[in-house]
């Protein structure tokens, strides 16, 4: 990792993980790139990650969330996703999710919640 | 299925932030004999974390940690779980269905762990049983 506009670091609970890796967009905006579960025990620091990913982000940019390899979501995920959403749109921005796998789509599809 | 109880397969568990991972542990193995495919196991992972969060949150006084029981029986049917513990009673199928049509800001997230678990297993049931809460749930094999 390392480079440009490039983190990595890994979130652990035993083995529930959630891995993330971020990547600057060239219009402005960032992605930021998910590998694991949306859970409980990871909804936390995925808070903390997001909320300090908004200091990077020029106002009005995408926070493009690259979710193809997350294998999980709870409720508490789902959660954490709206939190995301609110919090870009009182900065005039928003989240897109992008590569939402088929078991993920159906619990956002359930919570009536579409990016 | 709650009528099956001594069939179930149960480990105690001390009811606090690991619980969730020793019982995914543990009921995995046990799904393992099923070979069950892995939109089944996403259910049976949603519906477990949804149950066991809320008791782990909400059976006992803060400060305290109670011991909640995590039991497993598989059949040809299926697999069913069922969560167990002594704290204060709380049906969490009583909870209100929450109204997914309102508008995002002023959307109650409360009450959508169980409203995805109904969506996800074939029956669920609660019991309030010599002071103990249980719930049973079951998810058939495709």
């Amino acid at each position: 990792m390392g480079g440009h506009g490039s983190r990595h670091r890994v979130v652990s609970w035993t083995n529930m993980n959630l891995t993330w890796e971020t990547q600057a967009r060239t219009q402005g905006g960032l992605t930021l790139k998910l590998i694991g579960r949306l859970d409980s025990a990871t909804a936390g620091e995925f808070d903390s990650l997001v909320e300090s990913l908004l200091a990077e982000l020029g106002a009005g940019s995408p926070l493009v969330l690259d979710v193809g390899r997350v294998t999980f979501i709870s409720s508490m995920g789902v959660r954490s996703l709206l939190k995301a959403r609110k919090a870009m749109q009182a900065r005039g921005g928003a989240v897109q999710l992008i590569h939402i796998q088929p078991q993920v789509a159906s619990v956002l599809q359930m919570a009536n919640l579409y990016f | 299925m709650i009528n099956r109880l001594n069939e179930f397969n149960f480990i105690p568990i001390p009811a606090d932030e690991k619980a969730l991972e020793t019982a995914r542990q543990f009921v995995l193995e046990q799904a393992e004999r099923l070979n069950l495919p892995a939109p089944i196991i996403f259910k049976i992972e949603l519906a477990l974390e949804e149950i066991l969060v809320n008791v782990v949150h909400y059976a006992y006084p803060p400060g305290t940690t109670g011991v909640v029981d995590v039991g497993c029986l598989t059949d040809e049917a299926g697999i069913s779980l069922c969560i167990a513990d002594s704290g204060r009673p709380f049906n969490p199928l009583e909870k209100e269905k929450p109204d997914l049509d309102i508008e995002l800001e002023e959307r109650q997230i409360g009450g959508l762990g169980i409203f995805l678990t109904r969506e996800m297993v074939d029956a669920i049931e609660y019991r309030r049983e010599q002071d103990r809460n249980i719930i049973t749930f079951t998810i058939r094999k495709p």
